[in-house]
C-alpha cells in the first residue's frame, strides 16, 4: 500500500448558510477521516472547524456526516472507500450548526443532567463493580444517559469493571 | 496500522496544597484531578484517579467555596489588575495580526508568520524523540535548544479567519501553554538524576534515595514576560529543589521493613 491523493468535499459554513468545498489530499496507510480532516487543517484550511477529544470512538465529539450517515470521524477507516471516490463530510443534521462540521450539542446535555444520579443500594456489594448495569440497584442509571453522543459514559476506563477484574485483580490503568 | 506508545497520565501539574487544593501563588486558583501536580508521587497506580477526583475534588469545591464566602464577606476578593487582563486579551489576539508584524515585539528576528499546525508538529515530534520514555541528557539538552527556537517562532504564529470556533486559532493560544510545559518537563527531567516511577533516564538507570523526598518546583523566571526567554540554556523558568515532609510514622508501619529499604534514606529508616 502507498500514499494516495484522495478527493474531499467538506462543508464549510455557520447558521446562515454555507456549501461544499472541494479538497485534494494526500492519505496515508492506516489513516481515519479524522486524520484527513487535521491534514487538511494543516496544510489548506487552517481554521476548518472539528470537533474532536479521544481519537478512540469513546466520546463522541468528531461526530458527523460521511457520505450522507452519521459516523465517527476518527472511527471510519479511509480503506473503506475506493481511492478514486469522492468522500463527503458533513456536520450532523440532528443538531444545530455552530460552524463547519461542529454543531451544538448541548441538549445532550440537558438530557444528561435530567437522568437521575446513581445511589447505590445499601448493602449492595456488588455496588462497586460495574458500569450502569442493573445490577446496582432498580434504575439503569448512565447506561440509558447515551444519546447521540456518549456525553456521559464511564465505561472505557473504570478500573473495577468486571472483566478487568476478573483478569487481573486489583489493576486499573 | 500505527501502533506506538502514548501518554496516559501526566504526573507533574499545578503545584496544590494537598489539604485545600489551594495553588501556590495563584490566590483563588484550586485545582483538583490530573492537572494538580505531585499527588501521586512518581507514578500514579493503577485506578488511582478516580480516587483522587473523588477525595481532591471535594476538598477542592469545598476550598474554593469557602474561600469565596469569607473573601466576599470581608470584602477582600483579590480584583484582577486592569492592565494586566489588557496584555493578556493583547496575546490572545496576535495571532491575528501575525501578518501585519510589530517589529518592537518581536523578541526574535523577524520572519514570516508560522504556521500553528507546524510549530505544533515540530513540538511533537521534538518531545516524542527526545524526552519520551526513556531518557538521556544529551537528548534533553538538544530538546531545551530546540523548544528556544520554537518559542521565538511562535511569536510569530499566524491564523486566517474569525474568532468563531477557529481551532488555528485555539492551537495557536494553546502553543504558548505546551511549550511552558513542555519546557517544565525537560528541565526537571533533565535536572533529576536518577530513574524513578514515570521518569527513566538510560544515563541514570538505578533510583537514587537521595532523590526521594526531592521534588522539582518550575517558577516562571519572568511572571510579566511574554514567549520572550529565547535563551535554551535558562528559558522561561527556574528550577527549585523542594524537600518534602518525613512520612508519617503511622503510615510507614503499613509497610515491610524490607520494600521500604528501595526506597528510604538512611536516616529516615533508622527513625
Ligand atoms: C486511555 C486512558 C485510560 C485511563 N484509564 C484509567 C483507569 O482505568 N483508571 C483510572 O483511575 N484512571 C485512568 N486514566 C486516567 C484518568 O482517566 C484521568 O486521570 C482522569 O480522567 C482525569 O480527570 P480530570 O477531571 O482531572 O481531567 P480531565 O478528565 O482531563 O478533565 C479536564 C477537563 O477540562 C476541560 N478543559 C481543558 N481546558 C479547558 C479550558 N481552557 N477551559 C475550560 N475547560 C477546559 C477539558 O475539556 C476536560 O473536560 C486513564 C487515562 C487514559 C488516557
Ligand atoms: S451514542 Fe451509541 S453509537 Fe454513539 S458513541 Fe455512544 S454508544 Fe456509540
Ligand atoms: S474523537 Fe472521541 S469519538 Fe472520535
Amino acid at each position: 500500500m502507498s500514499a494516495y491523493e484522495a478527493h474531499f468535499r467538506v462543508w464549510r459554513g455557520d447558521q446562515d448558510g454555507g456549501g461544499l468545498k472541494d479538497f485534494h489530499v494526500e492519505v496515508n496507510d492506516g489513516e481515519v477521516v479524522l486524520d484527513i480532516v487535521h491534514r487538511l487543517q494543516a496544510t489548506q484550511a487552517p481554521d476548518l472547524a472539528v470537533r474532536w477529544n479521544c481519537k478512540a470512538g469513546k466520546c463522541g465529539s468528531c461526530s458527523a456526516e460521511v457520505n450522507g450517515r452519521p459516523r465517527l470521524l476518527c472511527m471510519t477507516r479511509m480503506s473503506v472507500f475506493e481511492r478514486n471516490e469522492t468522500i463527503t463530510i458533513t456536520p450532523l443534521r440532528a443538531f444545530p450548526v455552530v460552524r463547519d462540521l461542529v454543531t451544538d450539542v448541548s441538549f445532550n446535555y440537558t438530557k444528561a443532567r435530567e437522568v437521575p444520579s446513581f445511589v447505590p443500594r445499601r448493602g449492595s456489594v456488588r455496588a462497586n463493580t460495574g458500569c450502569g448495569r442493573r445490577t446496582w440497584g432498580g434504575r439503569r442509571s448512565s447506561a440509558s444517559a447515551s444519546s447521540a453522543s456518549c456525553a456521559r459514559t464511564p465505561a472505557m476506563w473504570c478500573g473495577t469493571s468486571r472483566r478487568t477484574r476478573r483478569r487481573s485483580p486489583g489493576r486499573g490503568s | 496500522m500505527e501502533v506506538g506508545p502514548t501518554c496516559h497520565y501526566v504526573m507533574g501539574g499545578v503545584d496544590v496544597d494537598p489539604d485545600t487544593a489551594a495553588a501556590t501563588g495563584v490566590p483563588g486558583l484550586f485545582a483538583a484531578g490530573e492537572v494538580a501536580g505531585g499527588m501521586h508521587g512518581s507514578n500514579r497506580l493503577g485506578g488511582n484517579s478516580l480516587s483522587d477526583l473523588l477525595v481532591f475534588g471535594r476538598r477542592a469545591g469545598l476550598h474554593a467555596a469557602r474561600y469565596a464566602q469569607e473573601t466576599a464577606a470581608s470584602g477582600t476578593r483579590p480584583v484582577p489588575d486592569e492592565a494586566q487582563l489588557d496584555l493578556a486579551a493583547a496575546e490572545a489576539l496576535r495571532p491575528f495580526s501575525a501578518e501585519a508584524g510589530e517589529p518592537e515585539e518581536t523578541a526574535g528576528p523577524a520572519g514570516p508568520p508560522e504556521n500553528p499546525y507546524t510549530l505544533h508538529q515540530e513540538l511533537q515530534q521534538s518531545m516524542n524523540d527526545l524526552v519520551g520514555i526513556i531518557r538521556k541528557a544529551e537528548e534533553m539538552e538538544e530538546a531545551l535548544h530546540r523548544l528556544a527556537g520554537l518559542r521565538v517562532r511562535a511569536r510569530r504564529a499566524g491564523v486566517e479567519g474569525h474568532r468563531q470556533f477557529n481551532p488555528g486559532w485555539h492551537l495557536a493560544i494553546d502553543l504558548r501553554n505546551m511549550l511552558l510545559v513542555s519546557e517544565c518537563v525537560a528541565r526537571a527531567a533533565l535536572e533529576r538524576t536518577e530513574s524513578r516511577g514515570g521518569h527513566t533516564r538510560d544515563d541514570c538507570p538505578e533510583m537514587d534515595r537521595a532523590w526521594r523526598r526531592l521534588n522539582l518546583v518550575c517558577r516562571l523566571s519572568d511572571p510579566s514576560g511574554g514567549l520572550a526567554a529565547p535563551d535554551a540554556g535558562h528559558g522561561q523558568i527556574r528550577l527549585e529543589r523542594r524537600e518534602m515532609p518525613p512520612i508519617r510514622p503511622d503510615l510507614l508501619n503499613l509497610f515491610e521493613k524490607d520494600e521500604l529499604v528501595k526506597y528510604l534514606t538512611d536516616e529516615e529508616l533508622t527513625q
